[in-house]
């Protein structure tokens, strides 16, 4: 049977006008927060204050504790947790220089509850496409559950100050930073990147008292908002990322 | 003296088939029930007269002697759709009814009855010449119609039936140690031992459900996608279409019509392209799976791929469109895990001098090590994947970048948008490490799939390139 003739298609070519706003006003003010964005869907989660308290002749001044976090969530839900910018070990950073990150130590729940360990993977093809293994399973009443305040990190400063990390959300865990130990200012120097706390499947569709990233520069106007633009320009579609009941 | 189970005296003839010349063994008359002719001189048994019979055999329920009007009526059931087909040929399967393996195996073992007589064989040699005759269409073993036909008889199918179903349900009555006892079925492959002689049948066999298949005719050729947002095949989410085509649907343009086939033609590739990536260069290896054709004849693979690029130009594109055999599908499923893959991409990375570009291009091929990308994490286990980068080339699109193209040559499997951006750290090394500063990728196509499809042929023509 005769064959269709080859078709060849020619080399690439870009429209990069298109790209000019998302350069200018995202990439060029912070390049790390906008490639974040593209990726995720940057949320926030202020802590309450519940634990600091200050006597003072009697008097009680709550003071906030400013634990905040940030969650940038991926479409399939996955949330990369790590420190929002108006996490007060910034402050505390800023008002002490000299003062250092010595470490960010998991708890032992952290450490002995993770939904699934990275193990080696063959080196051929993408290992298919498998429905089981992913973190979709029922993982409610155990350990491997945590719950908003559950406590996952130590931040230990050289001070001798620490500042607690709680899950903020429910859910499981699914990986902790393995680079933090080498590097433990990493979460303070690129926590939109490498310097992530832990990532985590949240097991409720919407995360309690989240907030988006107006809500959350509205509330804490000391953080400097031009420096966090909302995404212009296109977010990564990913079509394996959305995948639901696919064909 | 009781009746004996099958005497031992030496009947089977040793090493020659067939032959009524056998000698006969002739069974307690009582115990045996009525059986036809055809059956009692298959199973070597001499019967009294009185019990030779044309319809209540308990052997066969009736299928032997009644074999030419059962293939008759078999074929009438499944004419109008086998004429259909431009096939000249069909197999046959025929599922008899269930009584009758218990019922053989309880006359060999009670009686000494010839077990090498299969009532299937028997009813095939009459059946398929009938066939052929009402059907028009010569048997073959080779198809490429394939015929499921089937033999019922409700009043022996039903105990079978309930006897099954009981076997299956665990026995709630009674205590036993140990929790979840799971009921194993008595040896599934021996059923309750039946009575013997069996239960004398007092309706015919009828036909059952019959299907009529045809084996599927493979097209094979490669794709390209020149626009972004089509997937490869049809992506829905809650009912919605996420893109407004696909390439399956594409490719497959018209090819319903032509053959008459079933609505759902399968597509195999050579791996995937997110939606939003293209497929240029000489594209992408697929196959078709054309099941139940109902016209083959006038298959035109070349006037398919016309018709396709026609109605899709500008968007998906066919090459190479041809006729491809079963065991050579193989191929392109290999390709997907083994082929390396080349890519082009649009990057974004600020601060990069032209002499950190000339060393990233100047890099021998190296590894990189990738985590599951977050993106799959919620459905894939978390694996280390280790993958090979052969070559990159990076390219500024203005004097100083800080927009690249970048082309690259990956083992197959990687993830490259990971590669790109670093994906958190867990794609390591990644473009971003290599330059030393923040990356992103913003278009992606496919610009080479390393796998010679469709395969080569010897052949009269001399092939076009």
């Amino acid at each position: 049977m005769a064959i269709s003739p080859a078709i060849q298609a020619d080399s690439v070519t870009y429209d990069l006008a298109q790209y000019d706003r998302l350069i200018n006003e995202c990439y060029n003010v912070n390049a790390e927060w906008a490639i974040a964005t593209r990726y995720f869907n940057p949320q926030f989660l202020i802590s309450k204050s519940n634990n600091d308290h200050n006597q003072v002749d009697g008097a009680e001044l709550e003071v906030e504790t400013r634990l905040d976090m940030m969650l940038l969530q991926s479409p399939n839900s996955l949330c990369v947790i790590s420190l929002a910018p108006g996490h007060r070990v910034f402050a505390h950073l800023r008002e002490n220089p000299g003062t250092t990150i010595t470490a960010v130590r998991y708890t032992p729940q952290a450490t002995d509850n993770l939904v699934r360990k990275l193990r080696p993977g063959r080196s051929g093809g993408r290992g298919g496409k498998r429905k089981r293994g992913g973190a979709s399973h029922a993982v409610s009443q155990d350990l491997g559950t945590f719950h908003e305040d559950t406590l996952v990190a130590q931040i230990v400063l050289s001070d001798g100050t620490a500042m607690p990390v709680h899950a903020g959300i429910y859910g499981s865990l699914l990986q902790l930073n393995d680079a933090l130990a080498t590097d433990p200012s990493l979460i303070v120097k690129h926590p939109c990147n490498v310097g992530f706390l832990f990532v985590a499947k949240p097991l409720r569709e919407t995360v309690r008292d989240v907030m988006t990233r107006e809500e959350y520069l509205a509330a804490r106007p000391d953080v400097d908002a031009s420096i966090y633009p909302a995404l212009v320009g296109p977010r990564d579609v990913d079509e394996e990322a959305v995948e639901e009941g696919q064909e | 003296m009781d009746p004996a189970p099958a005497p031992t005296t030496p009947v089977a003839p040793p090493a020659h088939e067939s032959s009524a010349a056998a000698v006969p063994v002739v069974p307690a008359a009582a115990s045996v029930g009525p059986l036809c002719n055809l059956c009692a001189t298959g199973l070597r048994l001499s019967l009294p007269a009185e019990l030779l019979t044309q319809s209540s055999c308990t052997h066969c329920l009736g299928v032997l002697p009644h074999a030419d009007s059962l293939a008759r009526a078999l074929a009438d059931t499944v004419r109008e759709e086998v004429v259909a087909y431009d096939a000249p040929s069909f197999a046959v399967e025929i599922m008899l009814p269930r009584a009758l393996a218990p019922r053989h195996t309880v006359y060999v073992e009670r009686t000494g009855g010839y077990i090498a007589f299969e009532v299937r064989k028997e009813f095939a040699k009459s059946a398929v010449p009938v066939m052929e005759e009402v059907l028009g269409k010569t048997y073959s073993a080779e198809g490429p119609l394939r015929l499921l036909l089937a033999i019922t008889h409700a009043e022996t199918d039903a105990p079978i039936a309930a006897r099954v179903a009981e076997a299956r349900r665990p026995a709630k009555r009674g205590r036993f140690e140990g929790k979840g006892c799971k009921v194993d079925s008595p040896a599934p492959s021996e059923p309750e031992p039946l009575p013997f002689p069996p239960s004398t049948p007092t309706t015919l066999p009828t036909v059952g459900a019959c299907t009529v298949r045809r084996d599927p005719i493979r097209l094979g050729g490669r794709y390209l996608k020149l626009e972004r947002h089509i997937s490869q095949t049809l992506w829905r989410i809650k009912g919605q279409r996420k893109t407004e085509l696909s390439v399956a649907e594409c490719v497959s343009f018209g090819l319903a019509d032509m053959t008459q086939c079933d609505t759902e033609i399968g597509f195999i590739a050579a791996g995937r392209e997110d939606a939003d990536v293209r497929m240029l260069g000489t594209g992408r290896p697929f196959v078709l799976e054309v099941r139940n054709a109902r016209k083959v004849d006038g298959i035109d693979p070349v006037a398919l791929a016309e018709r396709a690029n026609t109605e899709f130009a500008g968007k998906v594109q066919v090459s190479r469109m041809c006729v491809v055999n079963k065991d050579e599908v193989k191929q392109v499923k290999d390709g997907e895990e083994l082929k390396a893959k080349e890519y082009t991409c649009l990057v974004w990375a600020p601060g990069v001098d032209q002499r950190k570009v000339d060393e990233i291009n100047a890099l021998p091929a190296f590894q990189i090590d990738q985590q599951t990308p977050l993106r799959v994490l919620h459905r894939r286990p978390n694996l280390m994947r280790p993958k090979t980068v052969y070559w990159i080339r990076m390219e500024p699109l203005r004097e100083g970048g800080p927009l690249y193209r970048v082309a690259l040559e990956t083992q197959a499997g990687a993830y490259i948008k990971e590669f790109i951006t670093g994906d958190t750290g867990r794609t390591r090394p990644s473009l971003s490490t290599l330059l030393g500063t923040h990356a992103d990728i913003l278009e992606l196509d496919v610009t080479k799939v390393a796998l010679e499809w469709p395969p080569a042929r010897k052949s009269q023509h001399s092939s076009t390139a």
